[in-house]
């Protein structure tokens, strides 16, 4: 099972890439810099990220997994966020120079075999001039997303998604992430 | 613009999810294994009440004292978030129908589970 960023996606999120970074922003973007909407806010550009769930089966049952949906918005949607007090200018002014997506994939092992295998993009990396920030989903089953910034980023400070998924005697869960250049994907 | 990294906007109420959740389960008794309810498919959980509705929204209202609570922009429920990261989210309509809270605790003993809200009937259809 997958649910990653389709390529129109990638492309849409690899048009920043180049540009200097003005702001990050979302109507309810303020207590732990988490919400279910976040504006990246670049020289021409404004990208919207939208979490969201989506009902799947493949682990034997009905449950809910995040997805992020991406989208070009126009300044006047900014408005709101703005009103509210909610942009955020770390880092502003300084380029976007590598563009990565945070791909996770959870392998479910039972016994010498792996039952299924669901792979999911869990956020997408703006390395910049000097640090970064990430815009990645909180959880693999709810639509909260949130902004970390870094001023020195290392690889393992990227954040971990938490999920509903609980080893057993019989079953045990592991998860390989990627991060890999919105090129390859776009 | 925005304080810094925890934002601002002047509340000040302090809570705390693993509080809430123990002075829930005076009403609502928690399994062995520290969740409300039945045990529902995969890791979800039921409770089954008379009106689903209004006891989803108890919980909610209850495990979300003194969070910060702030809609989804996609219309589709409301969150409450704690300073450690926990969270709890409110669907009166969830993709199955009925109304469920998602339950999200932060720190070693960390848990993620769903709880679906249906009505005694509802439990015998199923």
């Amino acid at each position: 099972m997958t649910n990653i960023f389709s390529r129109e996606s990638a492309q849409l999120i690899s048009r920043v890439l180049g540009q200097r970074l003005s702001y990050v922003a979302g109507p309810e973007l303020w207590h732990h810099l988490s919400s279910d909407l976040v504006y990246l806010v670049a020289e021409d550009k404004v990208l919207g990220f939208q979490g969201d769930i989506q009902s799947q089966n493949f682990e034997g049952f009905e449950a809910d997994y995040s997805e992020i949906q991406i989208n070009e918005h126009g300044e006047s949607e900014l408005m709101e966020a703005a009103e509210k007090g909610n942009l955020y200018y770390f880092h502003s002014g300084e380029k976007i120079e590598q563009i990565s997506v945070i791909r996770d994939t959870i392998i479910l092992s039972a016994g010498e075999r792996d039952s299924w295998q669901y792979t999911t993009d869990v956020g997408v990396l703006f390395k910049l001039t000097s640090g970064a920030l990430t815009i990645s989903k909180l959880g693999y089953h709810d639509e909260l997303l949130q902004v970390k910034y870094y001023n020195d980023f290392q690889i393992g400070d990227l954040p971990t998604t938490v999920g509903h998924f609980e080893n057993s005697l019989y079953e045990t869960y592991r998860v390989e992430r990627s991060v890999l250049d919105i090129a390859e994907l776009s | 613009m925005g304080a810094g990294y925890g934002g601002g906007n002047g509340s000040s109420s302090v809570g705390s999810l693993g509080a809430n959740i123990k002075q829930l389960s005076k009403k609502y008794p928690l399994s062995g294994g520290g969740k409300f309810g039945e045990p529902g498919t995969g890791n979800s959980r039921v409770v089954v009440s008379a009106n689903p509705q209004s006891t989803a929204k108890e919980f909610f209202e209850k495990l979300g004292l003194g969070g910060k609570i702030s809609p989804l922009a996609n219309g589709k429920g409301i969150v409450a978030k704690f300073p450690d990261g926990s969270r709890v989210n409110f669907r009166p309509k969830s993709t199955s129908g009925g109304p469920a809270v998602d339950i999200s605790t932060s720190g070693v003993s960390g848990n993620q589970y769903k709880i679906h809200f249906v009505s005694e009937s509802d439990r015998k259809r199923n």
